[in-house]
């Protein structure tokens, strides 16, 4: 039964990237589901541009959501691809901000488009 | 509007004014009215030794008006019959007042002046003394509660005119600018506190939102101080603009502001730093891959 549990945050593939958006407002049963199915969809593909986290459908984070999103990241790292997190609101950012969350080292981009030339320019510099 | 008040039975319980004291009200209205012509005159008389005078009622039909309007005023203070309407007939007279800017002192010297014109009339009745002394309780109290409902209202619309220009000031204490596609500036000017800083972060988020924009440019020559409070301030803003997926970039950097920086010991981390605003817009175009050719 538990293999057809799936979490709520649908995973697709563009232009040689994974982007996975986030729609519904996050818990940690959900993340950590999402968590096991990003990771094992990385290492099926080959020829993978990197990870772009599209937060455009999140009205609230709070610290933890934030925290398991930023070890979901470290994880994706750990097997040689970059993330980009897109769309963040302005109100959201500004709630991160207050709440002292720990931003550095993150690429964030205003919209996919954006997204995807700073993946382009990490790549490029890694060859 | 409505729940900053009592209504008029709160308003009388508060007084403590009882049916004995509106019938002993009621009883005076004839003599009242026939007095308020001359206390009228006389009140005028009053205000014409005051500099207000000229700058409110100079003109003949503006005084008339006034004056039947006050008349009325008093008119409805006789008939004592308190409830809703009597509570707005007062708020307007607040409201009124506040939005043509005529002081408090004016009116309250006025409420004073009636009040003991009122006194004196009382003295002109053939009632009993005991009468006397509860009529000119029942007007005080009267008095005092219109004084209460007026100065209130006259209060309200003065702190709403307040918080409206507060406002403004807040709005137009961020100012933040598309100078190019995607190029967003905010000259700072002033001191930053950190109400300020979080309404210059709000504000730029939102407009870099509205544009699309990819760099920003914080100008901070008009700053006066740059202190350790300030440099958290600007740092945070920083880490929120590329949060959002924009760079940001802090100009107009004094050599004394620098040194601050260094000799506080402040770590500004990977902020891009520049003592011009054209090196600032230099960097933004760069980052577009775009630039500015003579032509």
């Amino acid at each position: 039964m538990d293999q057809w549990v799936k979490s709520s945050i649908p995973l697709q593939m563009h232009r040689g990237c994974i982007i996975a958006s986030f729609q519904l407002d996050l818990d940690e049963k959900n993340l950590k589901l999402f968590r096991q199915e990003l990771l094992s969809s990385i290492v099926e593909h080959n020829n993978l541009k990197g990870i772009i986290f599209d937060l455009s459908g999140l009205e609230i984070i709070d610290l933890v959501d934030f925290q398991g999103i930023k070890s979901i990241i470290s994880m994706i790292k750990l097997t040689g691809f970059e993330t980009v997190i897109s769309g963040l609101k302005p109100a959201v950012v500004s709630s991160l901000i207050l709440m002292d969350a720990d931003v550095d080292d993150l690429n964030a981009a205003l919209n996919l488009d954006e997204a995807y030339v700073i993946l382009d320019n990490i790549n490029r510099l890694k060859l | 509007m409505d729940d900053f008040t009592r209504n008029a039975q709160q308003l009388c319980e508060l007084y403590g004014i009882t049916e004995q004291d509106t019938n002993y009200i009621h009883q005076l209205k004839d003599t009242a009215l026939k007095a308020l012509p001359g206390m009228i005159e006389s009140w005028y008389n009053w205000l014409k030794s005051t500099p207000e005078f000229f700058e409110y009622f100079a003109d003949t039909n503006t005084l008339e008006r006034v004056q039947r309007m006050q008349l009325g005023f008093w008119e409805q203070f006789f008939d004592a019959d308190i409830d809703g309407d009597y509570v707005k007939s007062r708020r307007k007279v607040g409201e009124v007042h506040a939005r043509i800017g005529l002081s408090q002192e004016i009116y309250l010297a006025g409420v004073d002046h009636f009040l003991s014109l009122f006194v004196e009339m009382l003295g002109t009745l053939d009632w009993s003394h005991s009468d006397l002394n509860l009529a000119r309780r029942a007007l005080n109290k009267m008095v005092h509660m219109d004084m209460t409902i007026i100065v209130q209202s006259y209060e309200n619309i003065v702190n709403q005119k307040i918080t409206a220009q507060s406002k403004t000031l807040m709005a137009m204490s961020t100012p933040v600018t598309q100078i190019w596609d995607g190029i967003l500036l905010l000259p700072v000017v002033g001191l930053i506190d950190s109400r300020r800083a979080q309404d210059i972060m709000d504000n730029t988020l939102d407009q870099i939102s509205n544009h699309n924009a990819q760099s920003f440019i914080l100008d901070i020559s008009g700053v006066a101080v740059v202190d350790t409070a300030v440099a958290n301030h600007l740092i945070k803003i920083t880490k929120a603009t590329r949060l959002m997926g924009c760079e940001c970039i802090i100009s107009g950097l004094s050599p004394a502001v620098a040194q601050t920086i260094v000799e506080l010991g402040i770590d500004v981390g990977t902020i891009k730093t520049t003592s011009n605003l054209k090196a600032a817009i230099q960097i933004a175009f760069n980052k577009l891959n775009m630039k500015i050719v003579k032509q």
